[in-house]
């Protein structure tokens, strides 16, 4: 996805041009222009004046640019089955753009994605059974502070309580919390992703759409990226097998686990600058670990008391300044490796 | 004899005595104490009794609504809670249910507060029970002891346990207990399944944890006000005012503070309701609009909607409570000109220091009321005379945005008032017209200090008639309290599709909360004549995510059978959502609400006036329009 911001007097201009052909698999996203236009306002309004009455007085103001036959602007026939991880991530690459001049005014990257348990089948009563649940992830780093561990970025949207999915479903989940060391380190750490362990009870099949398995949330500011998001099959006899982030029909016989990760989000500003007692009551939390705070934050902890060595903080902190280059407005983490323009 | 009712405000206690046989009313108001609320309460007893000669003797019951648990939640006072979850959870106040608010991006701003049960204070138990209450892993005793004791150790002041489906089988949150009394009986320990009984983890593990953060703060207050009454030979009952209106015990209330959280706004709702019954406006939306903010709320056929959630702040407490819609709307709420150039009001409010400008306590910033006394809304002075107003102060105000805005003064001043009066526009709507409810078929009543002067405006945006506005609108929700009966609730869940349930079942878990209600009730010492108990079930369809409660009696199930619940539960989705489906039903939770009447005798009413207002004219002032 590409996309190109400027102004010409009063007007603001949103160019899409050089995102990629239309896909023939499920990932293209259909974009429409005035709820583009939309999302566009809601985020200047959040950034600048959350009070402003929601209208779309600014719609005249604002241009959109989509070619047709791209991912953005697919003709028919394109399958849109799996539209909301473009949906989902064209806010991360529109929070960018409008961020490149000023990086201290927005977020880093997000979770990014909308990620998708997917499991049916027929109980043991004979039933039909078909659980489609949406999970969340990391929100991250911003100029207010930290982002949120396993919160939804689409508003409004609440996840499933384990007990209503245990009286409907036939699975039973054994673990559901976030994944430590997920955030993006940062002044203001970016929010951890979602984790959950499924265990199968009926025999079924399994299909699983997320998305940012591959390529991190990117940090902003100084800050660094966050973490990817990890599907595995644990099958009964205890072996694992890694899973795409896009599966069909994946058939389970009871007893067979999935382990659902999410994707992570980026921090925001420099990690050396979080304030050391904020760091080590992220290590109480066990949302950060001992080594994270030491190679990350610069923080050294007493590892039996967890607290805070103040010496060799200062010290460890000054070495870590002296080390690095400079802080980068964006960093990418790994995408270098993946991606060659 | 008399009756005593005593509201705790964030400024003012209000205080309302009502003679028993006359059932004629007299309000005073004293300064709140917030460092100790009671003091405030003993003096505004003291001082009314001594303002009517009355001695404290003659005080029948004292009903007392007070803000002690949730300022102890909003101002982060409350106790060092620990909380015991199943293994695996530990993260479940954390995480929540991951919501952001709206619109999108809207995140971006949001704060969200810290647990009240931290992260560093919660251990996970190594024990399973699965939704039907089957036990998948025993109860590790030794393991959950060395936890407790670890908690202990690290200060807990009060422990909850709340453990994955205990709503269907409590057997390890019981022993949990028992083992942590056994350790220290000192720690007040509280357990999910006596505090909520329904299924969804995280709204019970909030509740419970709720409980337990404003317990030590809510029992310390009552034993103070018990020594307080027994010092002044006080014999009369007290007690404390439930957000759903209703009164419990100081022992009920020391033990479930969690249902106290709004007991004031619920004074407002009750007293409308009365006001409203007593008027023959049965059907009424109300306003209270004090100096910072404005609750609306909105009672149908006389009776107040109770909502099955308290918000205290950002968390969704399920304490029932009466439904009230808070906006930053009120007498001091501040006018300004953010840079994007349209006029805000709200919700910044100038308090009662430095107040509005026209008060002449050093306020510079234009307010609502700056804006009524500019428009000739308000006189120059007030309280007969006791208060003047600092004209020139408001113009001088009111100028600094008219200048933002390009305009006069009167035109700035015009705006103020109408833009306040949208946004509680805006909030009667969210109680009348999205639940359903045509506001054109409602009386309006206004309350609170600054409700009267924009009651008329308000009801002509809302189309609502007639207007109405009550004597001694400032202490309100005081005489609500004076309204209200003792009042508790049982429910549990009971998951069945209406297709699969069976009559008699249903019929015998009604009676066992049935039974709760009685005793709980000859607790509360109420009279057998005086008990009421009501059944209510949650109705969906077949795996929605959300239910309504519906009302129901052991009669209409026995007559009709269950199939009564579909009927009355489409008709009622109807009406709210405006549409229904061809879907199969089901039962999610049934409740029984226990009420122990209160005798309070009717408010006289006064001789119908003439139409003509001349009597009324207090003052004579000049302003254009």
């Amino acid at each position: 996805m590409k996309l190109t911001i400027w102004r010409e007097g009063d007007h603001a201009y949103f160019d899409w041009t050089g995102t990629d052909k239309q896909s023939p698999g499920p990932i293209n996203y259909y974009l429409s222009e005035p709820m583009f236009k939309m999302f566009i306002g809601s985020f200047l309004i959040s950034v600048f004046d959350p009070a402003i009455n929601f209208n779309d007085g600014f719609y005249d103001v604002l241009h959109i640019e989509s070619p047709e036959g791209t991912l953005m602007r697919p003709v028919e026939p394109a399958a849109l089955g799996c539209r909301t991880h473009a949906l989902s991530r064209l806010f991360d690459v529109l929070s960018g753009a409008l961020s490149i001049n000023t990086p201290e005014n927005s977020p880093a990257a997000g979770y990014g994605t909308s990620p998708y348990f997917i499991y049916s089948g027929y109980d043991q009563d004979g039933r039909y059974f078909n659980l489609m649940e949406v999970m969340y992830g990391g929100l991250p780093g911003r100029p207010i502070g930290d982002g949120l561990d396993g919160h939804s970025w689409w508003p409004a949207f609440v996840n499933i309580p384990t007990e209503y999915l245990e009286t409907y479903y036939p699975l039973r989940v054994e673990y559901y919390r976030t994944g430590k060391d997920s955030g993006g380190a940062g002044m203001n750490r970016g929010g951890n992703c979602n984790e959950k362990l499924y265990t199968c009870l009926a025999k079924g099949t399994v299909s699983i759409h997320d998305d940012r398995s591959t390529l991190q949330p990117w940090g902003i500011n100084g800050g660094e990226p966050g973490g990817s998001s990890s599907k595995t099959l644990i099958r009964k006899d205890g072996s694992k097998q890694e899973l795409d982030s896009k599966v069909d029909n994946i058939e389970v016989e009871p007893g067979d686990q999935i382990l659902f990760i999410t994707g992570g989000s980026g921090g925001w500003g420099d990690p050396l600058e979080r304030k050391p007692e904020q760091v080590c009551m992220d290590v109480k939390r066990e949302l950060v670990s001992l080594e994270k705070a030491k190679d990350a934050y610069g923080v050294v902890l007493n590892p039996s008391t967890l607290e805070i060595q103040r010496e060799e903080t200062v010290e460890l902190r000054n070495h870590m300044r002296r080390q690095r280059g400079n802080l980068k407005a964006f960093n990418f983490g790994n995408r270098a490796d993946i991606v060659k323009v | 004899m008399y009756r005593i009712a005593v509201d705790v405000g964030g400024t003012f206690t209000d205080v309302v005595l009502q003679n028993e046989s006359t059932g004629s009313i007299i309000g005073t108001k004293t300064p709140s104490t917030p460092s100790d609320q009671s003091i405030g309460l003993m003096k505004g007893i003291q001082k009314i009794c001594e303002e009517n000669d009355i001695e404290l003797s003659q005080i029948q019951s004292i009903m007392h609504g007070t803000t002690v648990a949730t300022n102890a939640v909003l101002e982060g006072k409350g106790a060092k809670v620990g909380l015991i979850t199943t293994e695996g959870f530990e993260q479940i106040l954390h995480v929540a249910r991951s919501w952001t608010p709206a619109p999108i991006s809207a995140w971006m701003g949001f704060i969200k507060p810290d647990p009240l049960a931290d992260l560093i204070y919660t251990r996970g138990a190594k024990e399973r029970i699965d939704a039907k209450g089957e036990v998948l892993t025993e109860l590790d005793e030794d393991q959950v002891r060395s936890e407790i004791q670890a908690l202990y150790e690290e200060g807990i002041e009060s422990l909850t346990v709340s453990l994955l489906n205990s709503y269907a089988n409590p057997t390890h949150e019981q022993r949990i207990r028992e083992m942590a009394e056994e350790i220290d009986p000192n720690i007040l320990v509280s357990i999910s399944y006596d505090i909520l009984p329904e299924f969804r983890e995280y709204e019970r593990t909030l509740t419970t944890v709720m409980n337990s953060y404003v317990r030590p703060p809510m029992q310390r207050y009552l034993t103070n006000i018990q020594n307080k009454l027994e010092d002044l030979k006080l014999n009369s009952r007290l007690s404390i005012v439930r957000s759903d209106g209703g009164l419990m015990s100081i022992p009920a209330a020391a033990s479930l503070p969690v249902h106290t959280m709004l007991s004031g706004p619920s004074g407002g709702v009750t007293a409308a309701a009365m006001i409203g019954s007593q008027t023959g406006n049965r059907n009424v939306i109300s306003f209270d609009m004090g100096g910072t903010s404005t609750d609306v709320s909105l009672t149908y056929d006389g009776t107040p909607r109770v909502s099955r959630e308290t918000k205290v702040g950002v968390f969704p407490v399920k304490s029932p409570s009466l439904e009230v819609e808070s906006i930053g709307a009120g007498g001091g709420s501040i006018a300004h000109v953010p840079p994007t150039g349209a006029l805000r009001v709200g919700p910044q409010s100038a308090g009662s220091e430095p107040g509005p400008a026209s008060y002449g306590s050093g306020g510079e910033d234009p307010t609502v009321t700056d804006a009524n006394v500019v428009l000739g809304y308000l006189p120059p002075s007030l309280v007969g005379g006791e208060m003047k107003l600092d004209v020139e102060a408001a113009e001088k105000a009111v100028q600094k945005v008219a200048e933002k805005l390009d305009t006069d003064i009167y035109h700035a001043a015009q705006g103020i008032y109408d833009i306040v009066n949208e946004n509680m526009y805006g909030a009667t709507r969210v109680v009348s017209v999205e639940r359903g409810y045509d506001p054109r078929e409602f009386s309006l009543l206004a309350l609170g200090g600054a409700g009267p002067l924009h009651a008329n405006a308000l009801g002509k945006l809302t189309g609502s008639f007639p207007v109405i506005l009550p004597p001694t609108p400032g202490v309100l929700s005081a005489l609500g309290f004076l309204q209200s009966d003792i009042r508790n609730e049982y429910s549990r869940t009971y998951i069945h599709k209406l297709s699969h349930l069976d009559r008699e079942n249903l019929i015998a878990a009604l009676n066992d909360l049935y039974l709760d209600c009685h005793s709980w009730l000859e607790q509360e010492k109420v009279e057998e004549d005086q008990r009421l108990i009501r059944f209510e079930v949650d109705v969906r369809y077949f795996r929605q995510g959300h239910e309504i409660p519906i009302k129901v009696t052991k009669e209409e199930l026995d007559h009709a059978g269950v199939s009564i619940l579909a009927e009355r539960f489409s008709s009622i989705h109807e009406q709210i959502y405006g549409f229904k489906m061809d879907v199969e039903v089901e039962l999610v939770n049934i409740r029984a609400i226990a009420i122990g009447k209160v005798e309070s005798p009717s408010i006289p009413m006064v001789e119908e006036g003439e139409v003509d207002a001349s009597g009324a004219i207090i003052d004579h002032w000049e302003r254009p329009f």
